[in-house]
């Protein structure tokens, strides 16, 4: 390609941005946007437009994202989605609520013992 | 072989990652969603333009992860196809929104510039401009936005997997299951419309 129209011009707007063109291909381009004025601002608002699209902020998750997932998906698969925790990470938590029943129990057995005439023999 | 395809361009920590939520960790799941999570927010959030849809729907691509992780091969990254469910939930909500907001597209896109306006810059990273930079560059990021959301869905999408996330031709032919030729061609459509509708809007 020696010479670029305007409508040649135009079509290698993107692959000129990316830089895919030929150096031969660049160049013509170059030389048409020297010399033709129109072609010239279309470059310049192409530019401009894909330029700040690449320039938007890095937009972030709001907290709590992680939180949200997991919620839907327990709430969805009614907890069967998750593997159950392996035993090791299972036994204090399990060794907890045995220990408050048996609190709760020997609490109950102090209390009927200290209660006056409670476990009279008949 | 035959089961444990290539794993192609994957980090050790990936390949791991992938084999604990196949086995349905709930701590690798959690791992995964807080190292992507802001990549995938950030895609969703400009293919719809508004918070409160992104925050929806990239938690929807997440829980779609986490169901089909067994179906990832290892064909392709891990990302392109993290990326490739996340466009998918996006055409689906645009489809959907799309059908609620029937009357008008501007209906849609005036409460996606309405929230933007009021919530941006608490969601954006710091930057260290004068008070006058940050206006314009608010004015401007506005003016992308609203250029982006009059693009078409499939234009959309190709110009942010490209110059919102930067990702090669080859990879976003992969994400979108377009040709290469494809990609290039309406990735140039779209990139002339935005210019045209940037320069209405920035008249
Ligand atoms: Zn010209």
């Amino acid at each position: 390609m020696d010479q670029v129209d305007h409508t040649q011009a135009a079509e290698l707007f993107s692959a000129y941005w990316d830089e895919e063109l030929a150096a031969e291909q660049a160049g013509a381009l170059e030389e048409h946007l020297r010399a033709c004025v129109v072609c010239r601002r279309e470059y310049q608002s192409f530019e401009r437009a894909v330029g700040a699209v690449g320039q938007l902020h890095r937009m972030v998750a709001p907290s709590g994202f992680v939180g949200g997932v997991r919620k839907k998906i327990r709430k969805r698969s009614r907890g069967r989605l998750f593997a159950p925790r392996k035993l090791v990470e299972r036994v204090p938590y399990e060794l907890f609520s045995l220990v408050m029943l048996g609190l709760i129990l020997a609490i109950y057995v102090v209390l009927q013992l200290t209660q006056p005439g409670a476990l009279k023999l008949p | 072989m035959g089961g444990h395809a290539a794993f192609i361009g994957m980090t050790l920590r990936e390949r791991m990652l992938i084999r604990r939520l196949q086995k349905r960790d709930e701590r690798a799941f959690e791992e995964m969603v807080r190292l992507y999570q802001h990549k995938v927010y950030n895609l969703v959030y400009r293919m719809l333009g508004s918070q409160e849809e992104a925050e929806d729907v990239a938690q929807e691509v997440f829980v779609t992860v986490f169901k089909a992780i067994d179906s990832f091969r290892g064909e392709a990254k891990f990302s392109t196809w993290l990326y490739r469910i996340a466009a998918n939930h996006c055409k689906n909500r645009m489809k959907y929104l799309g059908r609620r907001f029937h009357k008008a597209t501007g209906e849609l896109n005036e409460a996606a510039e309405r929230e933007m306006q009021d919530a941006q810059p608490s969601a954006m990273r710091p930057h260290i401009d004068g008070p006058d930079a940050i206006l314009e560059g608010l004015e401007l990021e506005r003016s992308v936005q609203a250029g982006i959301a009059q693009l078409d869905e499939e234009h959309r999408v190709l110009v942010i997997l490209r110059d919102v996330e930067d990702l090669s031709y080859e990879e976003i032919s992969s994400i979108t299951g377009l040709e290469l030729g494809t990609v290039k061609s309406r990735l140039h459509r779209a990139r002339l419309q935005l210019k045209d509708h940037m320069a209405k809007l920035l008249r």
